[in-house]
């Protein structure tokens, strides 16, 4: 019988200092992502960062503790208790101070009574912003920029946005990470559609269209799946011209229909125009500071198997043993993301997803607890 | 023979050591573990042994093998065998010809209706079993178990007319409640904790009956700690059913957010039984399949804690206005198993269509209707 124990706290050795978990993490950020972070290296990594989390997160330490796990007792990563998406919204998940927190992002979605928190600072908000390049650029297809010539990329890529902008939207990771992408690739403030064309398939058609006219560069479409839904089903086709990306992201959080991805890129392609090789899934949350990304290829056109940078790895574990599941079992997609120094780097999502190599298939939400019985309800 | 002493002679029938019904109905069940589907219906074929023929002397003492008095149809879910089993049972005492749609995959009512057909023949043809929809949609009375949406959807195609009756049977679920103080000895709290366990564990907790939450007053995480163990030992002996990768999820995810809100005890390595104590304000429902939280009792008196008892009661999410509203007719909690408190007390703590000692709340008497079958009354249709 698995036992919840309480302890009072134990003496805790020194944590490691931020600032040195910081610069390790940009080390492996810095290697780029295609270059592997061999198990040693993140396992070191993660051990001292739970170290660190353990000792200065004290929901998360209680947490730990509940299941008996401590920096002693764990001597590798996968025995890094995950904290489930939901403490994010029951606790101050942190291991900054209230006084050190300088930005926080919410979970969005319009049934959830209270969001998740997030919280960052400013070390941790650019740790984000090293994270999530490297990958976007990678899997977009866009040509690695020394950062001495970033700020000459204007008419390399015209960007698209189909979100809200960061001042409508300050506590949303996504559209944090777009702004983060649109200040790298120096697009205008513009590239963000204004939100009230956001509701309006038709509007957002105008927008496409007028950000396409006289397009000398290639355009780079971002988007939640509900805005595409609501732009697919305004319009018959709207080609996009040629050399244009698409990535899409996101659930649809109970609002409009649902459309499977596959079916989604599908129409993409069709009424766009946009190649499948050149439509990427995006799946990120905003108790994580890094993103995972399809990869379409030649071969897999239409591969859905979500990867993350070498600074992340992903578990697939089946809910009756809570170990991990075959290749090709389904299961709760575990996250483990050392970019994630500020607050856990372990995170149980709410999702399901199908093992696949060191990726995953995303499924969709695990479901939830509902009132079932079978009594009376009424005669008529 | 009347039809009270024909059902009797039937349940006993399953009864009898070795009985090939049993055997089979262990071998053809898959959504319970074999030894939960005897312990299960044997506990309920001693029930109706017992029992059918005084419930025929109550509530259909002219009962006679003439004429089908009405045309009954039965709508049956499969969470669990019981209730399709009394319908239909009530359904041939109310001397209707019953049509009876079986969940998918359920082969109870089948080798009931099998099983009565050796003691008599002309009884056991009054139980037509049929997945022909228009069969049942003819009938002038439908018995209907299951969720609200298909109760809604059965509701609104039954014709609706002063010569027809719907009696749907929706979500509804239950509590205990325990005075854990008032139980000093060591030989007393061993006795309660078995009983709540057993409550909890019985049919995987998927009927109406189950106890979703005991709340406790006294020491709630001695209980609670005390619980597990013996819910451990029920599941040794009486294993819970594997599990759809579904509802092993929501089990998983439930446990993972538990562990991090309150304290969560739990089967290693499997999800076969999970107590959580939680003491927050708030209420959230179980996954079921023996995950059973543990509340201190001063929580059943919040106002949060008192809303979110209705929606339990109610089984189903309830509007702005009924959770607000202290005079919002919602239906009361189907059971309340209690020990250790006057029943007075019990009454006003919590309102339930039927009351009864802890251990005992998964054994309902088939003499009484609390909620959760048709009267016989109600399927006489003299047209």
């Amino acid at each position: 019988m698995k036992t919840a124990r309480k302890k009072t706290h134990p003496s805790i050795s020194k944590p490691p200092p931020a600032g040195e978990l910081d610069a390790r993490i940009l080390d492996f950020i810095a290697r780029g992502v295609e270059r592997r972070v061999t198990d040693a290296e993140f396992n070191a990594l993660a051990l001292a960062m739970f170290s660190r989390q353990f000792a200065l997160n004290g929901p998360y330490r209680r947490y730990c503790e509940s299941l008996d796990r401590s920096p002693r007792s764990v001597a590798h990563w996968t025995q890094i208790p995950a904290a489930p998406t939901a403490a994010f919204k029951d606790a101050e998940l942190t291991t900054l101070r209230p006084a050190e927190r300088t930005a926080v992002f919410h979970s969005s979605g319009t049934t959830e009574h209270r969001p998740s928190r997030h919280f960052h600072n400013a070390a941790t908000l650019a740790l984000y912003e090293a994270a999530l390049w490297p990958m976007f650029q990678s899997r977009m297809g866009l040509l690695p920029v020394p950062s001495s010539s970033m700020d000459k990329r204007d008419g390399c890529s015209t960007l698209v946005i189909l979100t809200p902008a960061p001042s409508e939207a300050p506590h949303s990771s996504l559209v944090h990470m777009m702004e983060t992408v649109r200040r790298q690739l120096s697009a205008p403030h513009s590239a963000f559609v204004d939100v009230a064309v956001l509701e309006d398939g038709r509007a957002l058609a105008k927008a496409i269209q007028f950000a396409i006219r006289n397009l000398q560069s290639a355009i780079l479409l971002l988007g939640t799946a509900i805005a595409f839904v609501r732009l697919l089903n305004a319009i018959n086709s709207l080609p996009l011209p040629s050399g244009a990306h698409v990535m899409e992201t996101g659930g649809y959080k109970g609002r409009g229909r649902e459309v499977p991805r596959e079916k989604l890129h599908a129409q993409i392609s069709a009424k766009l125009g946009v190649e499948r090789l050149d439509i990427i899934s995006e799946y990120g949350m905003c108790e994580l500071s890094s993103q995972f990304y399809t990869r379409p290829t030649v071969h897999a056109p239409r591969s859905a198997v979500f990867t993350g940078p070498p600074w992340t790895r992903s578990m697939v574990v089946d809910p009756e043993t809570g170990r991990e599941a075959r290749e090709g079992g389904r299961g709760l997609i575990r996250i483990f993301d050392l970019a994630n120094r500020g607050s856990v780097l372990a995170i149980q999502t709410e999702d399901v997803g199908v093992r696949r190599g060191d990726g995953f298939e995303l499924l969709g939400r695990a479901p939830q607890a509902e009132a079932r019985g079978c009594s009376l309800m009424v005669a008529s | 023979m009347t039809t009270g002493q024909a059902i009797a002679a039937t349940a006993r029938l399953w009864l009898k050591r070795g009985s090939s019904w049993m055997a089979r109905a262990k071998r053809d069940i898959t959504a319970f573990s074999p030894p939960m589907v005897e312990m299960g219906l044997r506990e309920l074929f001693a029930d109706i042994a017992s029992n059918v023929e005084e419930l025929e002397r109550r509530e259909a003492p002219h009962s006679t093998l003439t004429a089908p008095r009405s045309n009954v149809a039965h709508v049956l879910s499969g969470n669990l065998p019981n209730p399709g089993i009394v319908s239909i049972i009530v359904g041939l005492l109310a001397g209707a010809r019953n049509v009876v749609k079986p969940a998918t995959g359920d082969p109870m009512p089948a080798l009931f209706v099998e099983s009565l057909a050796r003691v008599n023949a002309k009884l056991a043809g009054r139980v037509e079993l049929t997945d022909d929809r228009k069969a049942y949609q003819r009938a002038k009375i439908v018995v209907s178990y299951g969720d609200d949406e298909t109760l809604r959807t059965l509701r609104k195609n039954h014709r609706r007319d002063a010569s027809t009756a719907f009696f749907g049977f929706g979500h509804r679920a239950s509590i205990g409640l325990v005075n854990f103080s008032r139980f000093a000895l060591h030989a007393q709290r061993s006795t309660l904790i078995a009983a709540a366990a057993r409550d909890a564990s019985m049919w995987d907790q998927q009927g109406c009956m189950s106890p979703q939450c005991f709340y406790v007053r006294g020491d709630a995480a001695a209980f609670a700690e005390a619980l597990a163990r013996d819910m451990e030992r029920f599941d040794r002996h009486w294993s819970r059913a594997t599990l759809p990768f579904e509802d092993a999820a929501a089990i998983a995810r439930a446990r993972s957010e538990w562990n991090f809100r309150g304290r969560v005890w739990a089967s290693k390595g499997s999800t076969h039984w999970t107590v959580a104590l939680d003491e927050r304000d708030r209420w959230a429902p179980s996954p079921l399949n023996r995950f059973v939280f543990v509340r201190p009792i001063e929580l059943l008196t919040t106002r949060d804690s008192r809303s979110d008892i209705r929606k339990l009661a109610a089984g189903r999410k309830t509007t702005k206005h009924e959770a607000r509203s202290t005079s919002c007719a919602l239906p009361p909690l189907s059971t309340v198993g209690f020990a250790g408190f006057p029943p007075k007390e019990i009454i006003a703590m919590a309102r339930a269509d039927r009351y009864c000692s802890l251990g005992e709340m998964q054994r309902p008497s088939l003499l009484l209707t609390h909620g959760s079958r048709p009267r016989v009354g109600d399927l006489i249709h003299e047209s």
